[in-house]
């Protein structure tokens, strides 16, 4: 059963009104993504800086209104709700960001943090508190943090608020947009057991969105590739990590440092950067940049089947 | 701890820097002793606030006016304290041995004016601190060859490019390249890779390594990743709250660390092909530097923590290690006991 199903998904940014009434150029920021996440587990969605995955996970949870595509939240097609239809749906899905310290309101309390999202959910003043309390102590945070303010906190203890803030609603699926980017090493490694934990205790499915390769390997049971707006790459943990079939997978893998000198690796430095996406190149999207380009990869190869489970978008394959 | 083979070009001695709150004077790197050579790679690693870019920002005399200062110890650079050399000299110092790149490369460049402009500007500035001229014909020249040799595309174009044109990845070669224009003897480089992608930092570590054999640059890299470290580290330095804690070849940080928190932060660490059901957490918070407890600064968050901690810990020497943990003092059982 899948808590989430997105088809064929697309959401375009236009850069400007034309001018003399010229069509606006589009921004293809996500073109074409169709993903599932299934119930109780955490889908994870790799990529580098401006390839368009934190866009998918807004649009995902309607912050952005999708350009087209359908959105399936437990089977319900949410795309086309209206705000006020969208409502009650939001308890069920929740978003935690990576920067705590922008996420969270400067003049809210711990407390009253956790506290403001049962709001909309018609609890009385006394419930709401008592939940807000239980949930703060449920994320490792004790009696002396509700009173503090985002600056009197560590980075560590903001995005325990932030996790509290998103769990209080009892979610069904949470969107978590590199939620240990913006942490301390040693303080990295509590918030990742912590989301852990909340996965099991309520039963979540996550949307790990993340450029850390290393940290997804750790949280994720399936692992989706995004280039430059598109799904290249997409199998199960153990499959991708193992047998990477695009190169941009590849080159992505062999980019990780590991804590350990000895192991000295073949590494695949890719030339260039990502190619802007108002210009993005024809064919494969990868062309410019892949170390194996042949002739053939001036057309669009599409993401096919390799073997069950594990398909990629390379005409190598 | 430093490789008797070679002299130290730079030598840190009982460091100790203090920045002041209102009244208050706390310090927030105390008792920092380490040394680098040509050629060699010195990485200070730790999390924010516990003092590594402060350090690298003491050695170029960069710490905030009227509020950091180096309050004891030296910084020795080919013999001659840096802390007491005067504005001027120190911009000479700046202006042809030692260079710096930082993390926020979109801060380091002025966004009002091109690349070249900057360029050539900074080769001009700094052959006028150096006492030489140089027309602005042969510093754009210089400016040019410095971009390919950076291995940016187009550089005749990018020249008239403004920094908002030119993806991070780019603007850090660039800083890379004004940084290593001079021939440096030493380069600071604090965090430079952190703002980046993986793919783009794979090809600046390897840019910059590539730099450093040509040229037998020394490198004070401060960094908080320890897959930075593994990949271009001879030597490592572990700072934990404004103190040194452990200080060995890399290989010995990597294969035996000693240290509760080294230890503790290499295990934390998730690494492909390892999935245990639980990461490795150092529980707790880095304790305030204004408001330190007294005795061992990790003691809060030790596993091995004992009475004894509640004393500083003194800095043991263990073959080619330097740890500060009472688990290894010579006599720590006895006094203890």
């Amino acid at each position: 059963m899948d808590i989430l199903a997105v088809r064929e998904i697309k959401k375009y940014f236009f850069a400007g009104t034309g001018l003399w009434g010229r069509p606006a150029r589009a921004i293809k920021a996500v073109d074409g993504v169709s993903l599932t996440v299934r119930r109780g587990q955490t889908a994870g969605l790799v990529g580098e800086s401006g390839c368009g995955k934190s866009t998918l996970g807004r649009t995902i949870l309607r912050l952005f209104a999708p350009t087209a595509g359908r959105v399936l939240l437990g089977g319900e097609d949410i795309t086309d709700y209206p705000p006020a239809r969208l409502r009650p749906l939001r308890r069920k899905m929740q978003m935690i960001f990576q920067d705590p310290l922008a996420a969270l309101n400067p003049r809210l309390t711990a407390l009253a943090a956790v506290e403001t999202p049962l709001r909309s959910y018609g609890q009385g003043k006394e419930e709401r508190r008592r939940l807000a309390r239980e949930m703060l102590r449920v994320v490792g945070l004790n009696a002396s943090c509700e009173g503090k303010y985002p600056h009197e906190m560590s980075g560590g203890q903001r995005q325990r608020v932030v996790v509290a803030r998103a769990m209080v609603l009892e979610p069904q699926f949470v969107v978590c947009d590199e939620p240990v980017s913006a942490l301390d090493v040693s303080v990295r490694a509590q918030v990742l057991n912590l989301l852990r934990d909340m996965g099991e205790r309520l039963g979540l499915s996550y949307l790990f969105i993340s450029h850390d390769l290393s940290v997804v390997y750790y949280f994720c049971d399936w692992v989706y590739v995004m280039y430059l707006g598109k799904i290249v790459e997409e199998a199960a943990r153990e499959e991708i990590f193992a047998h990477p079939a695009h190169p941009y997978t590849e080159a992505l893998l062999s980019a990780v440092l590991l804590p350990d000198p000895g192991q000295k690796r073949v590494r695949i430095i890719l030339q260039g950067d990502l190619p802007d996406p108002l210009n993005p190149p024809a064919g494969c999207r990868f062309y410019s940049r892949c170390p194996y380009a042949v002739p053939r990869c001036e057309e669009e190869p599409p993401l096919r089947e390799l073997r069950p489970g594990h398909r990629a978008a390379c005409w190598l394959h | 701890m430093a490789d008797s083979s070679q002299p130290p070009l730079l030598e840190a001695r009982n460091l100790r820097i203090t920045f002041r709150r209102g009244r208050r004077e706390f310090a927030v790197v105390e008792d920092m002793t380490f040394s680098l050579a040509a050629g060699q790679t010195l990485c200070l690693v730790g999390e924010s606030g516990c003092g590594k870019s402060v350090t690298g920002n003491a050695v170029l005399g960069l710490l905030p006016q009227g509020s950091g200062r180096v309050a004891g110890g030296e910084i020795l650079f080919a013999g001659r304290d840096l802390v007491a050399l005067s504005a001027g000299e120190m911009r000479r110092i700046r202006a042809g041995k030692i260079s710096i790149i930082f993390q926020d490369h979109a801060a380091s460049l002025n966004p009002a004016h091109t690349i070249g402009r900057q360029l050539t500007e900074s080769v001009r500035t700094r052959e006028k601190v150096l006492g030489r001229g140089v027309s602005r014909r042969e510093a754009y020249g210089e400016s040019l060859a410095l971009l390919e040799r950076m291995g940016v595309t187009s550089p005749v174009w990018r020249m008239r490019q403004y920094p908002h044109e030119l993806s991070g990845g780019m603007r850090q070669r660039i800083l890379i390249g004004m940084a290593l224009a001079k021939k440096p003897l030493l380069l600071i480089a604090d965090e430079p890779t952190t703002a980046l992608d993986v793919t783009v930092q794979a090809q600046i570590l390897d840019l910059m390594s590539h730099l450093r054999r040509a040229m037998d640059t020394a490198i004070l890299f401060i960094t908080h990743d320890m897959g930075v470290v593994a990949e271009i580290a001879d030597f490592v330095l572990v700072m934990y709250a404004g103190q040194m804690v452990e200080y060995d070849y890399a290989g010995g940080i990597f294969r035996n660390p000693l240290h509760p928190y080294t230890e503790g932060l290499l295990r934390s660490i998730p690494q492909p092909g390892r999935t245990g059901e639980r990461l490795f957490a150092i529980e707790g918070a880095v304790p305030d530097l204004e408001n330190l407890p007294p005795g061992c600064r990790f003691r809060e968050r030790c596993p091995y923590g004992r009475p004894l901690c509640a004393r500083m810990p003194p800095v043991t020497q263990l073959e080619t290690k330097q740890v500060r943990c009472w688990r290894f003092a010579p006599g720590g059982e006895k006094i203890e006991a």
